[in-house]
């Protein structure tokens, strides 16, 4: 990423952010509630257009990979996800059908992943019916599944107890992507993440 | 037709039918419900639209010029691109354009297309038919395209979270954007499916009721009126489709985002 600046109605919240992610690699962007955290990572996946600057994924840019193609491999995952009032098993599988999915739904896959994450029982609960804290972590089976490379998650664990906590990130630290992370949990950054980008309070 | 024409009514009966909306209006003020100022616009206007267009439409049938009835025609379509837009509770810019050519195409075809091929209309622009229908064609367009408008725009700025999320995910914008298109055309259709499926048992349509009071044959008054319902369904159908594909090649851009910022709402 070189010389982003993301920001609303072309006015910037932050300038020049420049940094790469190797392989494997877990970065945490912090900084104070306005500095732009949220607003990066949906600028990065392309959700809000970036100011200026560009986003390339091993060397190539959004529009060259086609915009739907770019987001299902540099995979946003919203703080409060959203479900369309299907049960657990349904929602998992419904991004498999959009003409970007690049394998076919995988159940034993969803199964065995909600397991890890202490979900076994509820695979054919509605997700509505799901705390916030489960529902966190059915959004990150259905973005881990789908086999991004690069996963940009806004606060995925803000509803997770420490327990449960430690147990997904040790799950995504299985996982094949590398990781963007905004937390406010200086204890997950250091124990999770292999470093980190503080982002200033917001540009005047 | 037979030309017995409904009894006529004179200046004198007609004051007395105003009597009707001041009862209303009575009961407003006696309880309290603070219609009467409503009651009372309204009243003036209908009486006012009504004898200008009154007017309008006896210039139109005795100049008989194919130009002046095309020019009535695009204003008919324009005043109904306009309240269609107008009665969302959301419009972006661009929805009145797009309102009005899907007013003009949709109401235009399925108009000449009925005189055409079915009345055998001629010529084509004859003002005492094409000028009606089309009034009927625009009304229910104009009904159901305001709330296919509102729906879509409705349901993509107020669930802008899910579109996203599919987008996220890796959806194209038609992908993500099918859900709440199918359900705005499904909105906008139903009001003429509702009378559809009640007309003749619950109220008997205007122009039929118009036709019958004018002596004629009730048999041939059903016929023009079964036709004018599958114009109106058609239109409506196709108004509302066109409607909705504008409004989602509006409200997506190039990048498959969803531009919630083009959206804003109308007080």
């Amino acid at each position: 990423m070189e010389g982003l600046a993301v920001g609303f109605d072309g006015r910037a919240i932050q300038r020049d952010l420049s940094f790469d992610l190797q392989p494997s690699e877990r970065m945490a962007l912090t900084g104070p509630s306005g500095s732009g955290k949220s607003t990066t990572l949906r600028s990065i996946a392309m959700l809000d257009a970036p100011i200026e600057g560009s986003v390339t994924l091993d060397g190539q840019a959004p529009s060259a990979l086609g915009y739907p193609q770019w987001r299902r491999r540099v995979l946003y995952v919203a703080q409060r996800a959203s479900f369309f009032g299907g049960a657990v098993l349904d929602e998992l599988a419904r991004p498999f059908r959009f003409a970007t999915a690049s394998a076919e739904f995988s159940e034993r896959a969803a199964v065995e992943a909600l397991t890890v994450l202490g979900l076994e029982g509820k695979r054919d609960a509605l997700v509505a019916e799901l705390s916030e804290g489960e529902r966190q972590r059915v959004a990150l089976v259905r973005a881990v599944l789908l086999d991004p490379d690069v996963l940009l998650l806004d606060e995925p664990t803000s509803a997770l107890d420490r327990a449960s906590a430690e147990r997904v990130e040790a799950w995504l630290r299985e996982a094949r992507a590398s990781i963007l992370l905004v937390t406010h949990d200086d204890l997950q950054r250091e124990r999770f993440c292999t470093k980190a980008l503080a982002l200033d309070a917001a540009d005047a | 037709m037979p030309d017995a024409g409904a009894l006529p009514i004179d200046a004198w009966h007609l004051a007395l039918s105003a009597g009707f909306v001041l009862a209303a209006g009575a009961v407003s003020l006696a309880l309290r419900l603070g219609l009467e100022q409503k009651l009372l616009v309204a009243s003036l206007r209908t009486v006012a639209q009504l004898l200008l267009v009154g007017y309008v439409l006896g210039w139109v049938f005795t100049l008989d010029s194919p130009w002046l009835v095309l020019g009535l025609l695009s204003i008919m379509i324009a005043a109904a691109a306009r309240a269609a837009v107008r009665r969302s509770s959301r419009t972006y810019a661009g929805a009145q354009t797009g309102a009005f050519a899907v007013l003009a195409v949709t109401g235009l075809v399925t108009t000449v297309g009925a005189t055409q091929l079915v009345i055998g209309v001629e010529p084509w622009w004859r003002p005492q038919y094409i000028v009606p229908l089309l009034g009927m064609v625009l009304g229910n367009g104009l009904t159901g395209m305001s709330l296919c408008l509102d729906e879509l725009t409705r349901s993509l700025d107020e669930g802008r979270a899910k579109v996203e999320s599919d987008l996220a995910l890796g959806a194209t914008r038609w992908e993500a954007a099918r859900g709440p298109l199918r359900e705005a055309i499904r909105r906008g259709m139903i009001p003429i499916l509702n009378s559809m499926m009640v007309v003749g048992i619950v109220s008997l349509p205007g122009m039929m009721t118009g036709q019958i009071l004018q002596g004629a044959d009730p048999s041939a008054a059903v016929r023009y009126q079964i036709v004018i319902m599958f114009m109106l369904a058609g239109a409506t159908a196709f108004g509302c489709m066109l409607l909705a594909l504008w409004s989602y090649s509006r409200l997506f851009d190039d990048a498959h985002r969803l531009r919630v910022d083009r959206i804003r709402k109308v007080s």
